[in-house]
């Protein structure tokens, strides 16, 4: 498709889709050459070619086809590794990079980009937590020693 | 006491920062400045590291848009930090000077 059908879309998205869009909270729309990507508090909300047609004719059924978000695995594994607000704030920041990456290359390489920075930062965590149990242990370890 | 090249690159990112330093804005000042991107978890690891010998204190900010709502986690200097990362930086002129790395590297 040519810059001008590109424009055209986006302004029929951004006309005929008001509705939906408020429905939906949606932050920004960005559009490649099959999907609309259009970011909502709860992720990405993908909308395909088809409904946008549906919006064209304003039919009240316009629903996301998906929404993106990112692994939930690493959900689980960073608060084992850190202590609450910290686990929050990194977890916000994965998040952050992802929507990021979501609007730079699409959901599916995001979510590989996301599950690569995640298992990057868990080793260093993991280090981190590994090393403070050694520290602990060998402090029992001369206690123990001591007092036997 | 000593700092770690990535305790140090994070507590001037944090100084430049100012009030905004948390995880992503400090990787992406570290990367854009430094020509590294640290992972994400090192940072925090780093940075858990500088709480507790009372470098930075955190302050959990507002539920951000993204994803369940989570908050943001923003670090801050402290005076013992600050003394720290002068008598680091000190310390690697210092250094530097005393190699002649000016003339070596000319």
């Amino acid at each position: 498709m040519s810059a001008n059908d590109q424009d055209d879309v986006i302004c029929h998205f951004a006309g005929h889709g008001e509705l939906y869009l408020r429905q939906l909270h949606v932050i920004r729309a960005r559009w490649d050459e099959t999907l609309i990507h259009a970011r909502t508090p709860c992720g990405i909300a993908i909308v395909t070619p088809l409904q946008l047609n549906i919006l064209d004719r304003r039919l009240p059924a316009a629903k996301p086809v998906t929404v993106a978000n990112p692994p939930k695995f690493f959900d689980f594994c960073i608060p084992l590794l850190l202590s609450g607000p910290k686990a929050e704030g990194l977890l916000q920041c994965l998040d952050e990079r992802f929507e990021r990456d979501c609007a730079l290359y699409g959901v599916a390489r995001a979510r590989w980009m996301y599950r690569g920075s995640a298992l990057r930062s868990l080793w260093p965590l993991l280090r981190r937590v590994v090393a403070r149990a050694i520290k602990k242990a060998v402090v029992l370890e001369v206690i123990r020693r001591f007092f036997s | 006491m000593e700092l770690t090249t990535l305790e140090q690159h994070a507590l001037l990112a944090i100084v430049a920062l100012h009030p905004d330093a948390y995880g992503i804005s400090i990787q992406d000042h570290i990367g854009r400045i430094a020509g590294y991107e640290p992972p994400i978890g090192s940072i925090y690891a780093a940075l858990d590291r500088l709480e507790e010998k009372g470098f930075v204190r955190s302050k959990q900010g507002e539920a951000t848009r993204e994803r369940g709502g989570r908050r943001k986690l923003h670090f801050l200097i402290t005076a013992p930090g600050r003394r720290a990362l002068i008598g680091s930086l000190n310390a690697v002129s210092s250094l530097g000077r005393a190699a002649r790395l000016q003339e070596v590297l000319a």
